[in-house]
């Protein structure tokens, strides 16, 4: 009898095994150090957290992988973003606040309502579609991964040149 | 019986000796000659993406990723170079020789890469394909640009000729000079000014007359857009925009 039952709790072991080993959760692979861009290129909706990640970039000229904290902080104390705000990293990035990021990073003063009134979302905006960064929209409307893919790639050619009219951009 | 077995030996020993077949010789490897930044290479038999090299060697299928303030160069062939710019996912999809020409297919994802054809002793048969545009390079310096948005395709070549083709329309046009794609009408406009001494032509093939047509609601065919008798000295006079325009560039460098 003794047998029987130690030869069921082998057999239902060895059944279940495979069943065990799949609630372990896989070790995380490490991404490739570009993946971040590749990852942002799929995704339908862009979110605060790569905004921040991606403006902070431009700025240093270097990719940054550090945590949402750090970066955020870095930004607020460069006046990137408004100490009002209170997004976190996976709120979803808006055109009014990725060109506010925009236009602070890259210093651009705008018009003469803009120099009275000061900053705001959509002035940021309609300044930086005029300057060729961000492309069409209103300053609520959602922003896809390859949009900030394009509106980083048209940053780095303003920040080098001054406009956006480069061959390469 | 023993010849037969001798026979059937030293024809298997003959076709393991023969060398790989003709196309497998004509295969080539592109080189990463420098790199600044955070540059990542996929090679076919990598399994995930690993950091780039210098010297590293990328064949037919192997991928290549820029992060932002990023470059790389690449050497297909001793007169064929690449720059691929920061931001840019681009593919070798195909690098082989073939007698005295290089083929090579760059499979451009997103960002810009930038063609560097010398005078050498092998020809380069070079095509940039964007998500749904083709561009040939047969000159010697060319930039395409791949928007990562809507799949566009920007391509500026200098002293150089090309061709184009865009894959949804069907449109193929020859490329002379400083010719110029794209799919933004916003960016059209810093265009405009040398639409008439460049050949010009936007994302769907359509030329500077026919885009000019599209932008006017009127009858097609019509090239002024103020089409009533008391504008006739606008539109066809001194004072026309085109005619006033026409002066102000030189023609483009080779323009026979």
């Amino acid at each position: 009898m003794k047998k029987l039952r130690t030869a069921i709790a082998a057999g239902l072991l060895i059944a279940c095994a495979p069943l065990l080993a799949q609630e372990k959760p896989a070790p995380a692979a490490k991404e490739g150090r570009t993946a971040y861009l590749r990852r942002i290129f799929e995704k339908d909706r862009a979110t605060y957290g790569d905004a921040c990640r991606a403006v902070l970039s431009l700025i240093k000229q270097e990719h940054t992988d550090a945590d949402f904290g750090a970066v955020s902080g870095d930004l607020s104390g460069r006046g990137v973003v408004s100490p009002s705000w209170t997004l976190t990293e996976p709120s979803l990035l808006t055109k009014g606040t990725l060109a506010y990021m925009l236009s602070q990073a890259l210093d651009i003063k705008g018009g003469l309502t803009m120099r009275i009134f000061g900053v705001s979302r959509r002035y940021a905006l309609r300044e930086c579609q005029h300057r060729g960064l961000i492309s069409g929209g209103s300053s609520d409307e959602y922003v896809t991964g390859r949009e900030l893919i394009d509106v980083i790639t048209n940053a780095t050619v303003y920040k080098e040149q001054g406009n956006t009219d480069s061959q390469y951009k | 019986m023993k010849r037969a077995l001798a026979v059937l030996i030293l024809s298997a020993t003959a076709a393991a000796a023969v060398p790989p077949q003709e196309a497998k010789q004509g295969e080539m490897e592109a080189t990463l000659v420098a790199f600044k930044g955070t540059v990542d290479v996929k090679r076919p038999e990598d399994k995930d993406w690993v950091a780039a090299e210098r010297n590293m060697k990328l064949k037919k299928g192997s991928e290549i990723c820029t992060s932002v303030a990023s470059t790389a160069t690449l050497l297909f062939s001793a007169n064929l170079k690449i720059d691929v710019k920061p931001l840019t996912q681009a593919k070798v999809d195909e690098l082989a020789k073939l007698g005295d020409t290089v083929n090579t297919d760059l499979k451009l994802k997103f960002g810009s890469i930038e063609v560097d054809i010398q005078k050498g002793d092998l020809k380069s048969d070079m095509k940039v394909s964007a998500p749904n545009s083709t561009t040939s390079v047969s000159g010697s310096h060319g930039i395409v640009r791949a928007p990562a948005t809507e799949g566009g395709c920007r391509v500026t070549l200098r002293t150089t000729t090309g061709t184009w083709h865009h894959d949804a329309s069907l449109v193929g046009r020859d490329l002379f000079g400083e010719d110029v794609a794209d799919n933004y009408g916003n960016q059209l406009r810093d265009l405009r000014l040398i639409a008439d001494s460049h050949d010009f032509m936007d994302f769907w093939g359509r030329n500077k007359d026919e885009l000019y047509q599209s932008r006017f609601n009127r009858k097609a065919g019509d090239p002024d857009p103020w089409d009533v008798p008391f504008f006739e000295f606008v539109n066809q006079g001194p004072l026309r925009e085109r005619t006033k325009r026409s002066g102000v560039l030189p023609p483009p460098p080779g323009t026979p």
